[in-house]
């Protein structure tokens, strides 16, 4: 499999570590250069500046890796370096049998050797030298009773750390329905005067109630409210906090609730499903096809992170389903857009959807990429917008807490109110959204155009354009 | 759904005050219940879409969207890609100057899909780009200007200022009585400031013809503005201001003949105190734009003479901008092939705008003088040399000439030098070459990158795709 120095530019953290590896490109440096017989994965052995040389692995078809060294970015100059090798002088590679390390970190990232593991098998290491080191020492064999023994020890412990959470969690609920009732006492007008300080506290009291995606939820509550024109941030509180009482209660009340329901709330308070789980699950919701980019964007998170979703429509199928990839990096980490995919590349892939009511958030099984069609048309569904706008509260409906859903319209057009807002509206403009001010700059080249097909992210209040047909061809809101 | 908003209105104004304040219309007034209230509005304004105005503006078309001028989805899609926003460093000014004039030659206009993702290269440089894009990018800070879609001079007055300096700028080039009567009729309406930047738009450019005109306004009421035409008067060989520099800058020399040989040599009378930098200034000041043929008049010696011996004290560098003013052509590629390596080092450090004004055949030679020469060791300056002239002469290097650059000997050691030093300075180096040679010669180009790491070409192998699209089938 054949990769470009575009590609990896593209996964580069930035332009230090491109340059950290161009001086990695020296032969000498290099004990170890090896790939599998089909060539999707490459490891080998990079000398630093210690004894020991570090050990990396990449995985070809998305360009995932892992390397032994210490490095908070992602991926390292060391694993840059090994791709780079690959991309410049693939024939430095000798072909060898994928070492148990490399196997292993691959069934922890695709699950597709991991099938038929049962609970008892050994958790991957988490560090590569580590596993490698274990795989140089004869395994100790168990005996069939202390296995026995040791999966059970494994799973009391499980379910004693879940029900020790579930009870802290329970706990975090209650202090959060005093501190919004606290509020409430108190009244919304003073809010911003002790907003900074009270919300600080009822964060690290959710951190430390293990329920993590609440704390995000109440800080991102509190980037909204102070980024919102000053007459409307009283609305901001409501919802927000209204939401997050709502939210207390059905976690409270979850086992009275559809499975995929459940799903959603324990999700939005902060349990997590891990990739290999979800791809291991049978009745997880599973969507073959030709699949389409219409978008990337990043946002960056109250918890330092970057949240980059890569937005996908399916072709093939005339109600063309949604599916959003996430990745997270760390602010910290320096990375810039690391996305493999632009808008308007086409692909084969699985997306098997995380457990929800509304089922949006995915994961890609073996996407192959198509050859690249950027600048082609949209090809989204056209609804007209009442119907658009009725599809969007449906999804509402069944989960209260979704944040926003693609739409589609078509007829559209965008306007420009007389305080220089943009929206996108009908033929007869009874049908208006305001289009997020952050967007405006680009979505102002569409002004004057008739007849628009438009695809974005509506969150019930504005809406953030992805793509658009139009009469002068494809615009695409994510740069090419 | 009246009697709704007004409940709702009285509710949100108890959380607006504070439930220890206000009443809140609930039986329970429990915390549970308050929640429960506070749950049941923030669930229901979640299905509420916002109020929205019911006219808006009309919208006038003030793009080019004439499909005859507009660029191929494989120009466009290739011009996307390298002008990546998420690139970590900005883009050549070579680069951006050569692609947008190839879409100036080929009378493209950019995209207004491509408008957000371009933007930035409009502080590189905004002449090249066309008034529609350049309106749509200051948009959003003003809501002033022109609706035109051309600046004429009918219409020039109504743009912004610095669209009119552009546009004096580029007019002043191909038809300087136009550009003089425009100006007449302007400048005593315009502030010291406008006057004094439409003024200078027309420096680079000013040939005796303009003379009489700066001449009236030297009684201007700003000093500013008598400064600069002076300034530019001091350039016009047979003004007074000219002829005070010319005085001055004999002054300065003398001729001196040795006894024995009757070898002659020139003296300069330098200022005492002056370091190296400030001396060079001084140097620019006080002969940059004398006429080396007035200048061998006043001192009594044929010119070729003079230039020999100006040529040595490295003065000859400074006569070029008059040279090429004066449409001396000949002499000044004489100039240049004569003391290439030093003639280049001056260029790359001296403002030689003036050179844009010379016939395509000239800067053919200039071309030719300057690189025949000139030693490609030293790779990276001499890049930075040739960009500088570039950016001066709007030219490339000439097909054959780009082609036996490449193939020369030098220009293999130079490139093996910066790829041994790896310095990430010199990553951008192959791509900065690009941009100034004909596309005949990226084929031999790309041979001789076999085997350099990817740093170095991956930019440049999206600029040559680019220049390849639109440089090959005019």
């Amino acid at each position: 499999m054949a990769i470009t120095t575009e590609q990896i530019e593209a996964v580069a953290p930035d332009q230090a570590s491109l340059n950290a590896a161009s001086k990695l490109l020296k032969r000498a440096k290099w004990p170890m250069l090896e790939q599998n017989s089909d060539g999707t994965v490459l490891w080998g052995q990079c000398q630093g500046s210690g004894s020991t040389p570090y050990t990396m692995a990449v995985a070809l078809h998305d360009l995932g890796a892992k390397c032994s060294c210490p490095s908070r970015k992602f991926p390292c100059k060391h694993s840059i370096a090994l791709m780079w090798w690959y991309a410049d002088n693939a024939s430095e590679f000798s072909t060898g049998e994928t070492p148990e390390w490399v196997s292993q970190w691959l069934s922890r990232r695709r699950g597709s050797n991991a099938s038929g593991a049962s609970d008892a098998e050994p958790k991957p290491k988490e560090s590569l030298s580590d596993a490698a080191a274990d795989a140089a020492k004869p395994a100790k064999k168990l005996t069939a009773e202390e296995q026995k023994k040791k999966v059970e020890r494994a799973a009391k412990q499980k379910e004693r750390n879940k029900a020790k959470r579930e009870e802290s969690i329970l706990q975090g609920l209650d202090e959060l329905d005093l501190w919004i009732g606290d509020q409430l006492e108190e009244g919304f007008a003073g809010f911003e005067t002790r907003a900074h300080e009270q919300v600080q506290t009822l964060v690290k009291r959710l951190v430390d109630a293990k329920a993590p995606g609440l704390a995000l939820r109440v800080e991102s509550a509190l980037s909204e409210y102070f980024s919102a024109e000053f007459g409307d941030r009283n609305a901001v509180l409501i919802e927000a906090f209204g939401m997050l009482h709502l939210l207390a209660n059905a976690y409270r009340q979850q086992e009275a609730l559809p499975e995929s329901l459940k799903a959603d709330i324990r999700q939005a308070v902060g349990w997590t499903t891990e990739r290999e789980s979800l791809l291991n699950d049978k009745s997880a919701t599973r969507v073959s096809g030709e699949w389409m980019v219409t978008g990337v964007r990043e946002e960056t998170q109250t918890d330092r992170t970057i949240r980059q979703e890569t937005w996908l429509i399916q072709l093939d199928s005339d109600e063309h389903p949604v599916a959003v990839l996430m990745d997270f990096v760390p602010v910290a980490s320096g990375a810039g857009r690391t996305s493999l995919y632009r808008p308007g590349q086409k692909m084969d892939a699985t997306a098997v959807f995380y457990p929800s009511s509304t089922p949006l958030r995915a994961l890609l099984h073996e996407p192959k990429l198509k050859s690249d069609t950027t600048l082609g048309e949209v090809p989204v569904c056209t609804l007209n917008p009442t119907a658009a706008l009725d599809a969007f509260y449906e999804k509402r409906a069944t989960n209260p807490w979704l944040s926003s859903w693609p739409i589609s319209m078509g007829g559209a057009a965008i306007q420009r109110s007389s305080d220089e807002t943009l929206w996108v509206t009908n033929k007869d403009a009874s049908v208006a959204l305001e289009i997020k001010a952050a967007d405006s700059d680009k979505a102002s080249v569409l002004l004057g155009l008739e007849e628009l097909t438009v695809h974005g992210l509506f969150n019930g209040k504005h809406i953030e354009l992805l793509a658009a047909t139009t009469p002068l061809g494809a615009w695409w809101s994510t740069d090419l | 759904v009246s009697d709704w908003l007004q409940q709702r209105q009285e509710i949100n104004q108890a959380f607006v005050r504070g439930t220890r304040r206000a009443e809140l219309p609930i039986i329970e007034k429990t915390l549970s219940g308050k929640l429960g209230l506070l749950a049941a509005v923030a669930a229901r304004a979640r299905f509420e879409l916002p109020q929205h105005p019911t006219e808006f503006e009309q919208e006038q078309n003030q793009h080019n969207d004439n499909p005859q001028h507009v660029a191929s989805m494989d120009i466009r899609s290739a011009l996307c890609r390298y002008f990546r926003t998420n690139r970590k460093s900005d883009h050549p000014h070579s680069a951006v100057v050569r692609v947008f004039k190839s879409y100036q030659k080929r009378n493209l206009h950019v995209h207004r899909f491509d408008y957000v993702q371009l933007k930035p290269l409009l502080s590189i440089d905004a002449s090249l780009f066309d008034t529609p894009f350049r309106r749509w990018a200051s948009r959003r800070t003003s809501t002033e200007g022109s609706l035109h879609e051309q600046i004429t001079p009918e219409n020039w007055l109504e743009f912004s200022n610095p669209e009119r300096c552009d546009f004096i700028r580029d007019l002043h080039q191909r038809d300087a009585t136009t550009t003089r009567a425009l100006l007449s009729e302007c400048l005593a309406q315009e502030t010291a400031s406008v006057r004094g930047k439409l003024l200078g738009a027309i420096e680079a450019s000013v040939t005796a013809d303009d003379r009489e005109f700066l001449e009236t306004l030297l009684k201007d009421r700003a000093k500013s503005v008598k400064d600069i035409v002076a300034t530019m008067l001091g350039g016009i060989e047979g003004s007074v201001q000219y002829n005070e520099r010319l005085e001055e800058a004999v002054s300065r020399l003398s001729i001196k003949v040795s006894k024995l040989r009757k070898k002659k040599s020139l003296d300069v009378e330098q200022p005492g105190g002056y370091k190296s930098h400030r001396l060079a200034a001084w140097y620019a000041q006080t002969f940059n734009g004398i006429n080396p043929e007035s200048m061998a008049k006043h001192l009594d010696v044929d010119v070729k003479e003079f230039c020999d011996l100006i040529d040595k004290k490295g003065l000859a560098f400074e006569c070029i901008t008059q040279l090429a003013r004066q449409q001396n052509h000949k002499l000044m590629v004489t100039l240049a092939s004569r003391h290439t390596d030093g003639f280049m080092k001056w260029m790359s450090t001296n403002d030689i705008s003036s050179l844009q004004m010379i016939d395509d055949k000239t800067k053919e030679g200039l071309w030719s003088a300057l690189l025949g020469n000139a030693s490609m060791q030293k790779l990276g300056d001499w890049v930075h040399a040739v960009e500088r002239i570039y950016l001066s002469l709007k030219l490339p290097v000439p097909a054959q000439l780009s082609e036996s650059l490449i193939n020369s000997k030098d220009f293999k050691k130079g490139l093996d030098v910066i790829v041994e030093e790896h310095a990430p300075r010199h990553f951008e180096i192959v791509e900065r070459l690009v941009a100034v040679l004909q596309p005949s010669a990226y084929s031999a180009l790309m041979a001789k990158l076999e085997g350099v790491p990817s740093v170095y070409t991956t930019q440049a192998n999206q600029l040559i795709l680019l220049l390849n699209l639109l440089e090959s089938d005019q």
